[in-house]
């Protein structure tokens, strides 16, 4: 469920313009404080993929093995409801991610996410991240423990949201006379 | 935010349904493929052996490599350590071997002229003889012994005709060996690229299925592989330490042929100490065939009960009637060697299966 969340992070607006990859990874939160040649590093375990406008990346309930960053292109992430329709529960564009809570379990992924534009995307996996833990295992904890960091802060808005949403439901406390 | 919408006035596009034409074009397309990549492998089976000693050897030294790169060191310098230390643990094996098998060769038969070995031999044969011959007079011991005698004789004349062929074939699978250790080199220093370029092959639809299947593939076999390479080692230097102790000529010989033999499961240690306990009762200057008996029972319950549930774990994760049965359809196909690969590629296909049947689970739930 948190997978869908992912909009919550922006990309800085100073980084906003085209950019290499590097820049690209820079604006991501699970990479930050990394320096360039750590980078560079964790660049080369990515794998690049292209994708045409109304493709899709992922189904909802297949295995996720890992996370995307959007190098290019756009993405909604659409979500079936329980009476069978369908709502984008967010769209996405340059430089944001989803999918990085499939790096720690490969679960089920909870949503589907389509390809609204030609779009290149970068794939981290968990194999990748392992093999990261295994030969660099200073760089691999900084992007566990940013993950981590990550984790906790989304646990934190959707609580956050959910209290929002039952406070707006609860009908309002007469008040005594 | 406008979201693309697909005619059916869904978000979600649907999955691609091919037509029976489809399905059947498909499944040729799929079969030719198969039996392609089956001719050529046919066609280059020659490399068979060198690339999957290469891949067996790259996986084991694999987390060597790998410890090594994390503590600072670049990826070929690691790689280069870890060959080094193969090399040097190769030198020390034939130091140590090689003269036992130097004396043995000094003792082959030569054509004409009985060796070492067989003046023993007879003289075992005839103590046999004359003790059967006194304890039960009423038996004809003779004829079964001439009999004896006759088909030493032949299997004396086989080995020394086979001789030159047996040498050619050494010589022959030392450059597959060679070979092998350039590929394990190779797949060390650059296997993850490789994987990488293979999993980039993939249509976008199959790509992460195809990763996770690699993924499984590599941990079976490594977590194999790695646990059977320690769970041996160990059980190499427990058995050479009684074999020492009681005085067994060419201990170490024997302590390593039972060590390589135990990597077949099951059948694995009955192979390694049959060769022990045949020199025993063809070498008077052997310990007696019961003591090794009980070494080499003490040395397989230890390995049984201690060494492999603790260093294997659950890496196998397989039912052991699948393993006893695989042994022996491998045995069937490939000899030893059959009985040494069959287990991988059972977790390979098991991995397959698993990555494949999740898929369909999944896609049927979505």
């Amino acid at each position: 469920m948190l997978e869908t969340e992912v909009a919550l992070w922006r990309p800085p607006a100073a980084v906003q313009v085209a950019g290499d990859e590097l820049a690209t990874l820079r604006a991501i939160p699970l990479f930050r404080d990394l320096k360039d040649a750590e980078l560079k590093r964790l660049a080369k375990l990515l794998h690049e993929r292209h994708y045409e406008p109304g493709e899709v990346v992922f189904r909802e309930g297949q295995t996720g093995a890992g996370m995307y960053i959007i190098k290019q292109g756009a993405v909604d992430i659409v979500l079936r409801m329980a009476d069978g329709g369908e709502q984008a529960v967010v769209s996405l564009g340059d430089r944001q991610f989803f999918g990085e809570l499939a790096l720690l379990e490969s679960s089920p992924r909870t949503a589907t996410c389509v390809v609204r534009k030609p779009s290149v995307l970068l794939g981290l996996f968990q194999p990748d991240l392992e093999q990261l833990l295994d030969r660099d295992s200073k760089l691999g904890a900084r992007v566990v423990w940013n993950l981590a960091r990550m984790t906790g802060l989304r646990l934190r808005e959707l609580s956050d949201l959910m209290r929002a949403r039952a406070a707006a439901a609860t009908p309002a406390a007469p008040v005594p006379k | 935010m406008t979201p693309a919408v697909f005619p059916a006035g869904t978000l979600i596009p649907p999955r691609q349904e091919l037509t029976l034409a489809g399905k059947v074009v498909r499944a040729i397309v799929v079969l030719a493929g198969l039996g392609l990549g089956l001719g050529v492998a046919w066609v280059l089976r020659f490399l068979a052996l060198p690339v999957v000693l290469g891949f067996l050897l790259s996986y084991v030294l694999g987390p060597l490599a790998d410890r090594l790169e994390n503590r600072g060191l670049s990826r070929s310098a690691a790689v280069s350590i870890c060959f080094g230390l193969v090399l040097g643990a190769v030198a020390l094996l034939v130091a140590g071997v090689v003269p036992s098998i130097e004396s043995w060769l000094m003792e082959a038969p030569k054509e004409g002229e009985q060796s070492v070995f067989e003046l023993q031999l007879e003289r075992r044969i005839g103590q046999w003889q004359g003790s059967l011959t006194t304890s039960y007079p009423a038996v004809n011991w003779t004829a079964a012994f001439e009999k004896l005698r006759s088909l030493l004789q032949h299997q004396r004349r086989t080995l020394v005709e086979g001789l030159p062929a047996m040498a050619l074939d050494v010589l022959s699978h030392a450059g597959s060996v060679a070979l092998g250790f350039v590929v394990a080199f190779f797949v060390l220093l650059d296997g993850s690229v490789m994987k990488k370029a293979v999993v980039a092959l993939m249509p976008n639809r199959h790509f992460e299925n195809a990763l996770l299947m690699l993924h499984r593939i590599d941990r079976q076999i490594s977590s194999y592989l790695i646990g059977t390479a320690v769970e041996n080692l160990l059980v190499t230097i427990i058995v050479a330490l009684p074999l020492l102790l009681l005085g067994m000529p060419n201990a170490f010989l024997f302590a390593v042929l039972f060590g390589a033999a135990n990597v077949i499961p099951f059948v694995g240690p009955f192979i390694g100490a049959s060769a022990g306990l045949l020199f025993s009762l063809l070498d008077p200057a052997a310990p007696s065939m019961v003591s090794l008996i009980i070494v080499y029972v003490v040395v397989h319950l230890v390995d049984a009960m201690l060494i492999s549930p603790l260093v294997m774990g659950k890496s196998l994760d397989m039912h052991p009637l699948t393993v006893i049965v695989g042994i022996a359809v491998g045995g069937t196909l490939g000899g030893v060697v059959g009985m040494l690969v069959i287990i991988p590629l059972i977790a390979v296909g098991k991995a397959i299966a698993t990555t494949i049947a999740e898929g369909l689970r999944n896609a049927a739930a979505a």
